[in-house]
């Protein structure tokens, strides 16, 4: 029974909501999409039914009111509500795209005001810079290869330009008030798809073709798709990984491959008490030559082990031309580079970085993006105001000189690099570990990433002391520098699967930071 | 307007028409309306002709905003039919209701939106439908096709209503529905349903309380019902002025100013006990209501007149006064009702279609003006025959076949032009305000439709507070094909506007011009200050400021608030109260003496100073989280690579370490705000000139291809700069410690050192601190008792908007004591000879009056009292002494901030200068070489008993060559210092 629904279902959801209204009491009509939802998400309860639907992805093609789901990227929110009519004339269900043939005259004024609802509009898209272990993992399969190209209608509401990347116009018909999804939610969206036309210009009524998701219910998701780990932690993982990364890409260094993993497993942990990820420089990190491929290895094993990783070549032409922040030209909101999904690892490279000229837009840039890196929050331009959204990046900076040229990071790791050729390489030169270390690295990164940790009293006590007494031995510590060390500490201790920051973690995240400033000399 | 059986129709056989029937309207007409009668006929047969003269004029105009788009036209008065509202046209309704009257005058509201394919024969009130354009508001719409629809059945009623079968006219006209409804529906009964015109709102009983209203209401009943409301009112200037009869008065100094246009607060008619029926009902039924009140403000307007002639006022007697009554019955007058509370306009629904409604917005786009089809001109091809369609929910219903009986063609009705009838419409967009929008979402936006007087009021920027009505309309459906979505469009027809400022970046307003506003209207609004009180939000506004008030009298507030400031940070209270009052800032001063506009200015702003190590919370302060977020128009910015104009930067490798670095930015100031300067050390020479400027004059002048303009930059800054050196040197004076000229750093009202001290015992508190911000759900900061930032931000912004604090006798007593008391501390009682160090500067005296002044703002105070000016004297005595404190003498001398050189160190180059030149006479009979720079020092070093800083020489040998008295020789290490009159 259930399952033929289910297949039912998959093959004309349509008819499946309508046989669903035609059940429904019309008198808590209010409730209707609330019901759908739950009708609809309890069909597809379990995950075997959920992985069934057929996800949305570009370059693939789909029958009019299909069935999908949609893993992405909530763009635009600032889109008008829809008003449609919750019951057509002929009684039947309104909105989800339902349309009605008009009886005879087309006289279209003769409605009824008390069924009119309204709609929240919004645009999503793919979400940028999801690693394609990342998408076969929670898909099945990739969304598109890198080589294949295709068009996609409003390419500007991508934050990567020329991304490949499926765009599409969201319509929820719960009236959830002010809970309606914000901007950079990653969101799974179950809905049926069709064509329809969305407004370009309020007064003009032009409008354009454009994918459209009539949302029947959304499920949420969770960065860390893998379930709790199965076996006990193995502290030669995390060993082995930052082996890994320190020889494949940062010609064995391995105190800067412990730098960059912990600033790429750091999230954003109290906006009110402003404790945010650390940002980090590697510094003294060499062009490429001519000869070598122009972006370093280290975005290549970026990609095989983080779920979001973008890397951004900096240039002054990328700066001044494209925009970083989303901006709202002629009330559509463009999207900007830093537009990104909480959790996404950014590497930015400076070394296409040559003189001249930061013009306007340039220098915007560069203030956005120090902005994003201090505060976390991406200020989205609106005409005549600002508003500012809460991000949460992770930003490692490869420099060539003693610091960044552009930014100030919290911290600035001088990397020990006896050649280039270790740091530049082409994808097919990176040796790979087994299929199953990758896994386990994968797994200690977004373990780490999600993980919660505790201070305890008694650690609080301890480094109270020992802080203390430090001040009074070397006065080198600063309160900034002790803010440093404890968010240090509690990355380590996430990176170690514990539960609570350890006398070990701080000692370690002492000695961590005495060797970075040790390099400095 | 009624077109006439012969083949072509003209428009003379239209006046004639009109000629022949004319005596029938006055003649219903009975009471006091009667007393019109006579002068109503001539106004009539003159205004006839220009009936006919206005349809050309309108065609041409309707061609040319046609034909052009977008011809903005500002006489709208000719749109309007002269003589558009008889005076039979709404009963006045003081007089005894009479059936027989009520007959056209309920068709000339309801009916007279309808088709008015009339023959003259079935049609006997043709020239009240001729007349009844009477308001045909563009934002409103006719009234009977915007009678809100709730069912099908009633729907269909009207509908029926308006297909003008003569029979259906005859018997029954459309406009008996609203009368015979109001038998079936009790009062209470809940209207959803047969919301139809005159279920619960009697027209007549509406425009009676109205009338009621206008001539009863004062001033009073507002302040009562402020008082019940427990909102503040205001102290009437006189007992009389409360006994006023505000809306007369509005209404003559209407005719005054010949302004058409009345706005209505709402409140008011619920402060007035007669009338606070009525304000459901507008809100409910703006569209039968309106123009209900729009025809009762004609007809007082005109009674009034009448009144005034009677009594000969000044300038209504006799001929003029006829003149003047002609001219008020020629004007279309329009109530404009505003004072609704505000709704979020993500909170509109479909179910406030039709309703009155208000919300707050910012203008982000306005159209150019769009002519607007009000009236649609169609003729038959076949027979001739004229039909006028009037715009129905922004459709005209174009007729399928000739209404004519003889003829009845089908598809032979087309459009002609130039003859229909044109209206100003400008469409806007409106967006959410940064304040309304919640958390984490991006600000929506609505359609506004601006008609008449109200296109091109407000510029895409302004902040407004828009009283519209809500409509849903189909969207268009592309015809061809055959399934379609039904879907719908929502936008406001706007009826009132009022430009209104955003409650949380209220800048200074003594920094704007005054007045400004263009908006039509009289009453209510526009320059009287008791509508500041109004921005919709009554009440939640009033809770707003109970609550601030309610702070503002615990004892405890200045802690507060201080606390409140940057939780995150620890202790430095101080500097903490410092910048909160900064935050409050003091008044501006203008002495309006002056010539042209306003003498010089005395700035109210101001700018504080931290000065201190690295790593200690400084730039935490100034960063978003904080002073920049709570600041009105608050601009963070690093003083790194900032410049105060232009917008451009460049990369370039630094010659020294070969490096590429980022060279000047962007300096944006804010003008009306506070600027947060980080890095202030760091900032180029010539954004410092500019700082200078900023800082005093509170101007920025800018060359730019050849013009030199100055800005106004009248803000406060908030800088944070570095010391020298990696660590606050508290050996040296501040002047070395921070490279920053004396000049710029004497400009600074308060100056903080904020040292990281080694102190086991303050070591362990901030450990404690900093561990306990990492301790989840348990965000323990600095203290329980702290405001979240929006309270904090709303009460700075009332402190700021709203007090402003004089100065009192004692205050002032207490201020020259201090100032008296701050310059003393230089007299040194142990000194045997009194040497004068400068301990403050009439800049220090400007300085504490106004913290004094902001610390009363921050206690709400009207007045600066004794407490202010001590706590000023506190602040300012603390910074002082961090700062002009003389580290080699230990005594506080405002020289160092001043000129950069203390006292004391003037003494010792004094000293130094001397055995200069002694060392120089010595050594000159050895050899007339002079003698080595660094062996000069050795010398003197010798001879000190103080350490000797290599500075101070360098600084004292290039005063003595400045003098002529030496001169330098050689370089870097075989510099020599020879004398210059030795040889």
């Amino acid at each position: 029974m259930v399952s033929s629904l289910l297949s039912e279902a998959l093959s004309s959801p349509t008819d499946v909501l309508l046989s669903f209204y035609d059940a429904y009491d019309h008198g808590a009509l209010d409730d209707f999409p609330k019901a759908v939802a739950k009708h609809f998400s309890d069909i597809f309860r379990t995950e075997e039914a959920f992985s069934e639907i057929p996800p949305l992805i570009p370059s693939r093609s789909y029958n009019d009111r299909a069935l999908v789901r949609f893993r992405a990227l909530v763009q635009d929110t600032s889109l008008s509500p829809e008003i449609y009519l919750s019951r057509l004339r002929d009684g039947k269900c309104g909105g989800w795209g339902m349309t009605e043939t008009p009886q005879g005259d087309g006289d279209d004024s003769d409605f009824d005001f008390n069924h009119l609802r309204d709609s929240s509009v919004l645009w999503a898209v793919s979400v940028p810079g999801e690693t394609e272990w990342y998408q076969s993992a929670s898909d099945g399969h990739p969304l598109a290869r890198a080589d294949q190209h295709v068009e996609s209608l409003r390419a500007h509401k991508y934050p990567i330009p020329g991304g490949t990347h499926y765009g599409v116009q969201i319509k929820m018909y719960i009236n959830s008030g002010n809970d309606i999804p914000k901007t950079t939610d990653v969101l799974n969206f179950v809905g049926i798809l069709s064509n329809e036309p969305q407004v370009l210009h309020a007064e003009s009524d032009e409008s354009i073709i454009v994918p459209t998701l009539h949302v029947l219910f959304v499920r949420e998701h969770h960065l860390n798709i893998f379930e709790a780990s199965p076996e006990p932690f193995q502290h030669h993982v995390r060993e082995e990984l930052l082996s890994w990364i320190a020889d494949e890409a940062l010609g064995g260094d391995r105190d800067a491959a412990e730098w960059v993993l912990l600033t790429y497993v750091a999230r954003v942990q109290s906006r009110t008490r402003s404790l945010n990820p650390p940002s980090l420089t590697l510094s003294h990190f060499p062009s490429p030559t001519s000869s070598l491929p122009p972006l370093p290895a280290l975005c290549h094993l970026l990609s095989l082990i983080l779920p979001l990783h973008v890397t951004l070549s900096l240039s002054l032409d990328m700066l001044n031309s494209v925009p970083f922040a989303p901006e709202s030209v002629n009330e559509d909101l463009h999207s900007g580079y830093l537009q990104l999904a909480q959790g996404t690892a950014v590497l930015m490279t400076e070394s296409g970085i040559q003189e001249g000229k930061l013009i306007e837009r340039g220098v915007l840039n560069v203030r956005t993006i120090q902005q994003v890196i201090d505060t976390q929050t991406l200020a989205y331009k609106f005409p005549f105001s600002e508003f500012s959204f809460p991000t949460d990046i992770n930003f490692v900076i490869l420099a060539e000189g003693t610091k960044s040229a552009l930014f100030q990071t919290d911290v600035t790791f001088p990397l020990n690099s006896p050649s280039t050729s270790d740091l530049y390489k082409l994808n097919s030169d990176i040796k790979l570990p087994s299929i199953d270390k990758l896994e386990a690295f994968r797994r200690l990164i977004l373990s780490a990433k999600a993980g919660n940790i505790e201070v305890t009293e008694a650690i609080s006590e301890h480094i109270q002391e020992d802080f203390v007494r430090q001040r009074k031995t070397d006065d080198a510590m600063s309160p900034e520098d002790l803010k440093r060390t404890i968010t240090l500490a509690r990355l380590i201790c996430l990176t170690m699967y514990d539960s609570s920051v350890t006398v070990d973690g701080w000692e370690r995240a002492k000695e961590l930071n005495r060797r970075r400033m040790a390099r400095f000399a | 307007m009624s077109s006439s059986p012969l083949p072509i129709p003209s428009s003379d056989d239209v006046a004639m028409a009109i000629d022949d029937e004319l005596p029938q309207t006055p003649m219903q007409d009975g009471g006091q309306s009667m007393s019109q009668a006579p002068r109503a006929d001539p106004l009539f047969l003159a205004g006839t002709p220009s009936t006919q003269a206005g349809t050309p004029l309108r065609g041409a105009v309707a061609r040319r905003a046609v034909g052009m788009y977008s011809t903005p036209r500002r006489n709208r008065t000719p749109l309007f039919a002269p003589g558009s509202s008889s005076p039979a046209h709404f009963p006045s309704s003081s007089s005894p209701a009479q059936n027989a009257r009520r007959t056209p005058v309920q068709r000339g509201s309801s009916a007279g939106g309808s088709n008015m394919d009339s023959e003259p024969l079935d049609f006997p009130s043709s020239p009240a439908g001729l007349a009844t354009p009477k308001n045909r508001r563009g934002d409103i719409h006719s009234a009977l096709s915007l009678t809100p629809t709730r069912s099908r059945t009633a729907r269909a009623r009207s509908t029926n209503g308006n297909l003008s079968s003569e029979a259906d006219r005859n018997s029954l006209p459309a406009s008996m529905h609203p009368l015979s409804a109001p038998a079936q529906a009790t009062e209470d009964e809940p209207d959803e349903i047969r919301a139809i015109w005159g279920t619960t709102v009697n027209l007549a009983d509406t425009m009676k309380v109205f009338r009621e209203f206008v001539k009863g209401f004062k001033p009073k009943y507002r302040i009562a019902h402020d008082r019940s409301l427990g909102l503040p009112t205001k102290a009437a200037a006189s007992p009389a002025a409360v006994e006023v009869l505000q809306y007369e008065n509005y209404l003559r100094r209407m005719r005054l100013t010949g302004e058409a246009n009345l706005n209505l607060d709402c409140e008011n008619l619920r402060a007035f006990p007669p009338s606070r029926k009525l304000y459901g009902q507008l809100v409910k039924y703006p569209q039968e209501v309106i123009p209900a009140m729009d025809q009762v403000l004609k007809d007082i307007m005109l009674e009034l007149a009448e009144e005034d002639q009677a009594e000969g006022v000044e300038g209504m007697a006799g001929q003029e006064g006829e003149e003047e009554i002609a001219e008020i019955m020629s004007k279309v007058y329009k109530v404009r009702p505003f004072g609704l509370p505000a709704v979020n306009m993500r909170s509109l629904n479909p179910q406030d279609t039709d309703k009155l409604v208000c919300i707050k917005g910012l203008v982000i786009r306005a159209t150019p003006v769009i002519p607007d089809m009000k009236v649609a001109f169609f003729r038959c091809l076949t027979c001739n025959h004229t039909v006028q369609v009037e715009i129905d929910r922004g459709k005209i219903d174009e007729p399928a076949a000739c209404p004519r009986d003889v003829c009845a063609s089908v598809g032979t009705m087309s459009l002609v032009h130039n003859r229909c009838e044109f209206a100003d419409r400008q469409v806007i967009r409106l967006q959410e305000t940064p304040d309304a929008v919640p958390d984490g979402q991006t600000p929506h936006t609505v359609s506004l439709s601006a008609y008449d007087e109200l296109v091109d009021v407000s510029k895409p920027g302004d902040r407004l507070v828009v009283t519209g009505i809500f409509r849903s309309v189909p969207v268009r459906v592309n015809p061809r094909r055959r399934t379609i979505k039904s879907l719908f469009k929502t936008f406001l027809d706007i009826v009132h506007v009022k430009l209104g400022q955003d409650s949380r970046l209220g800048f200074d307003k003594s920094t704007r011009p005054a007045g400004g506003d263009r908006l039509p209207g009289v009453g209510g609004g526009v320059g009287e200050e008791e509508q500041d009180e109004e921005e919709g939000q009554i009440v939640r506004k009033a809770e707003m400021e109970q609550k601030v008030k309610e702070l503002s009298e615990r004892p405890d507030i200045y802690e507060i608030l201080a606390r409140s400031l940057a939780p995150s940070v620890w202790s430095m209270d101080d500097v903490k109260k410092g910048i909160l009052l900064q935050l409050f800032g003091g008044t501006n001063k203008n002495i309006t003496r002056g010539g042209g506009g306003g003498g010089p200015r005395y700035r109210g702003d101001i700018n504080v100073l931290l000065v201190g190590d690295p790593g200690t919370s400084k730039s935490q302060i100034l960063q978003a989280t904080y002073v920049h977020k709570l600041a009105p128009r608050g601009v963070y910015t690093s003083g790194k690579g900032s410049s105060a104009v232009g917008l451009t930067a460049y990369v370039t490798r630094d010659p020294d370490s070969k490096q590429l670095v980022l060279e000047s930015g962007a300096l944006v100031l804010s003008d009306g705000g506070v600027c947060c300067i980080d890095e202030f050390d760091k900032m180029s020479e010539a954004t410092r000139s500019v700082l200078h400027e900023v800082m005093e004059q509170q101007t920025v002048s800018i060359a730019k291809a050849g013009i030199i303009t100055t800005l106004n930059a009248r803000t406060s800054v908030l800088a944070a700069a570095n010391p020298v050196g990696s660590k606050y040197d508290v050996n040296l004076p501040i002047t070395r410690n921070i490279d920053l000229p004396p000049t710029l750093i004497s400009r600074f009202d308060l100056l903080y050192l904020v040292l990281d001290e080694v102190n086991e015992a303050i070591d362990r508190k901030l450990a404690q601190h900093l561990v306990a911000l990492y301790i989840e759900d348990n965000p323990e900061t600095g203290g329980e008792d702290i405001l979240p930032l929006d309270q904090l931000s709303a009460y700075i912004n009332y402190g700021r908007s709203r007090v402003h604090p004089v100065i009192t006798e004692e205050a002032s007593h207490e201020l020259v004591q201090s100032y008296v008391k701050l310059r003393s501390v230089g007299d040194d009682p142990r000194a045997a000879a009194p040497e004068k160090r400068i301990t403050a500067t009439t800049r220090q005296l400007e300085s504490m009056i106004r913290l004094a002044e902001a610390h009363a703002r921050m206690r709400l105070s009207a007045h600066v009292e004794l407490r202010d000016v001590q706590e000023a004297y506190r602040l300012m005595r603390d910074a002082i002494r961090a700062s002009a404190l003389d580290p080699t003498t230990g005594k506080i001398d405002m020289g160092l901030l001043n000129s950069g050189t203390g006292q004391q160190q003037r003494r010792l180059r004094e000293d130094m200068r001397k055995e200069v030149l002694g060392l120089l006479a010595a050594s000159a009979s050895a050899a007339s070489r002079g003698i080595r720079w660094a062996d000069a020092i050795q010398q003197l070093a010798n001879q000190s008993s103080i350490r000797l800083d290599a500075g101070e020489f360098k600084e004292v040998i290039s005063a003595m060559e400045a003098e002529g008295l030496v001169r330098v020789v050689g370089e870097r290490e075989r510099r020599t210092i020879r004398r210059v009159d030795a040889s």
